[in-house]
């Protein structure tokens, strides 16, 4: 928590069981500014603001809305000209279909298709070229999930579709065909890469049953497993940045190994850059190959691509 | 949340009344300290006025107390207002009237506004009659410190911002405290017997949101002075949970 650190010193380190209840009461509120750069010269201002969702057993979705919901309002006060949702509030503003394009005159984008594309690029990276990997994907059903799994299967792999709602599992399986819905249980023993992506609560899934070869990219937010012994555990759905985030609260990014971010926060940036003031990803089920690749390709013109994977400090490849 | 005719609502109540008092008796103190301070016959008097305001809230909420017939304490020696008022002398000693305005007009009435409006729903007729008018007028007080401190911080915002230094630390953090979910650590002095604020639960208070408005709303008030976000944010984590 980036609030114990900004603190100072001088005071004792905020405990969570203190903080949670004033933060659950607390309404969105802008915490800091940033500025983006790209390599061709181009700077932007931004504004980060913290809906304080705190995804614990505490959590209810209308709440998370509702949060989401005055966040955005707040950007449009602000008179932002796109708003990027990042981290579990993208997941809340996906599932909630918010629209506050119409609300507030403001586009947003849920940064659903950046982090897509780069954590299937970072998957695609750990199978090392084999397209025979075994690659299971929990969260399938998801708007992220999905993307992921057509994006590996244009590339050559049938991905195992793991999830908890049976009816988009079955339809993303019918659209992709050699892929398989499976249950965990089943697909975890048989699994060379694991991708995590699932709309679930911190730690949720359980890695014991993975091989010990296998190699898990935890793109969920919050992380949707942990590392284990044995287990080759990464986070993913993360870029690097060629021009690092300017910010005037550096500790807002503490989680993050410098020039690093979260992709769906990197795509507004990019639209940004880019002077595309628009809803790039909204909704469920739009993730395609092809704008998977556009917006990989107009990051890239900004020096922003996939992050390189790591476990235990040491880069996978 | 219990209505007025329930036998503990004047119990609960008094509590509220030796607050609203005593808070106001400190309003109209440091209101008193400011006149001196005052850099034209304009703001001399707006001061006056802002006092008188306070003297009328106080009456106001002591005709609540006498309705209800219960007793009206008023104790601005308490360990919490001794701290505020503290380092508000300190400041008006000094002749600092920037850092008055920052302590009574941004932090003071944002606590006022803020816990005026909480008690508001719980209130009976009478009483929220009165409630909703003094919100109403300390809202406004709140509105018109922010405008004049949005000049002074187009002035000099270095200056500001060491004003607010000052009283983040002196009387924000003090006042954050207080409101916290947990009874008191040291009695306030206010409350007629026990921490009143494990009964006001009764008319609908919950200490964590109150908390939680108190913060957002005086980091809203700052923000529209000039502050940046992040120095706001840094000020804001000082508080106590």
């Amino acid at each position: 928590m980036f609030l114990s650190e900004v603190r100072g010193a001088d005071l004792p380190p905020l405990s969570e069981d203190r903080v949670a209840p004033l933060l659950r009461s607390l309404d969105p509120m802008p915490v800091c500014d940033f500025v983006v750069r790209s390599p061709t010269g181009v700077a932007l201002p931004g504004r980060y603001i913290d809906a304080f969702l705190i995804v614990d057993a505490q959590w209810q979705l209308a709440t998370a809305i509702g949060r989401v919901h005055a966040a955005c309002a707040a950007a449009a006060r602000t008179g932002a000209r796109l708003v990027t949702l990042g981290g579990f509030s993208s997941i809340v503003g996906e599932s909630a279909r918010l629209d506050p394009a119409s609300e507030f005159g403001v586009p947003f984008t849920t940064g659903n298709t950046l982090t897509a594309a780069v954590v299937a690029e970072q998957a695609l990276t750990a199978a090392e070229g084999d397209t025979h990997a075994r690659v299971t994907v929990f969260g399938a059903g998801g708007d992220v999930g999905s993307g992921v799994c057509r994006i590996l299967h244009s590339r050559g792999l049938k991905p195992a579709l793991v999830g908890r709602r049976p009816t988009p599992l079955a339809a993303l399986a019918a659209e992709l065909p050699g892929t398989t819905v499976c249950s965990w249980e089943d697909a975890a023993p048989r699994s060379d890469i694991v991708v995590l992506v699932a709309s679930a609560t911190l730690g949720a899934v359980c890695l014991e049953r993975v091989l010990q070869s296998a190699v898990v990219l935890d793109a969920g937010h919050p992380p949707n497993g942990a590392a284990s012994p044995g287990v080759r555990y990464a986070r993913a759905g993360r870029v690097r940045l060629a021009c690092p985030l300017e910010t005037d609260l550096p500790a807002v990014l503490r989680h993050y190994q410098r020039g690093e971010l979260h992709a769906c926060l990197a795509e507004g940036m990019t639209l940004a850059l880019e002077s595309r003031w628009e809803a790039y990803s909204v909704g469920r089920g739009g993730i395609t190959p092809a704008r998977a690749a556009e917006i990989l390709a107009l990051a890239a013109r900004h020096g922003i691509g996939p992050a390189p994977l790591r476990w235990e400090d040491a880069p996978l490849s | 949340m219990i209505t007025a005719t329930d036998p503990r609502y004047p119990m609960v109540y008094r509590d509220v009344v030796a607050h609203s008092v005593t808070g106001e008796a400190v309003g109209i103190e440091h209101y008193s300290r400011m006149i001196p301070l005052a850099r034209s016959i304009d703001e001399r008097l707006d001061l006056l006025e802002d006092a008188y305001h306070e003297k009328l809230h106080l009456l106001s909420m002591r005709e609540v107390g006498a309705r209800l017939a219960v007793p009206v304490k008023t104790n601005m020696d308490g360990p919490y207002w001794r701290q505020v008022r503290d380092a508000f002398r300190e400041r008006a000693d000094a002749g600092d009237l920037l850092g008055c305005y920052v302590m009574q007009d941004i932090i003071l009435e944002t606590f006022a506004v803020v816990l005026y409006e909480a008690i508001l729903p719980g209130s009976d007729p009478f009483a929220a009659e009165r409630v909703r008018v003094i919100a109403g007028e300390e809202r406004e007080h709140l509105a018109h410190g922010i405008r004049a401190l949005t000049e002074e911080f187009a002035r000099d915002a270095d200056a500001l911002r060491e004003r607010v230094d000052f009283a983040n630390e002196r009387v924000a953090r003090v006042l954050a405290e207080w409101i916290g979910p947990e009874e008191c650590g040291p009695h306030c002095g206010v409350c007629n017997e026990a921490c009143a604020k494990l009964d006001l639960h009764l008319l609908g208070v919950e200490m964590p949101v109150v908390q939680a408005r108190f913060v957002a709303d005086y980091g809203e008030a700052l923000r529209t002075i000039g502050f940046r976000p992040a120095d706001v944010t840094r000020w804001l984590a000082r508080l106590p949970a």
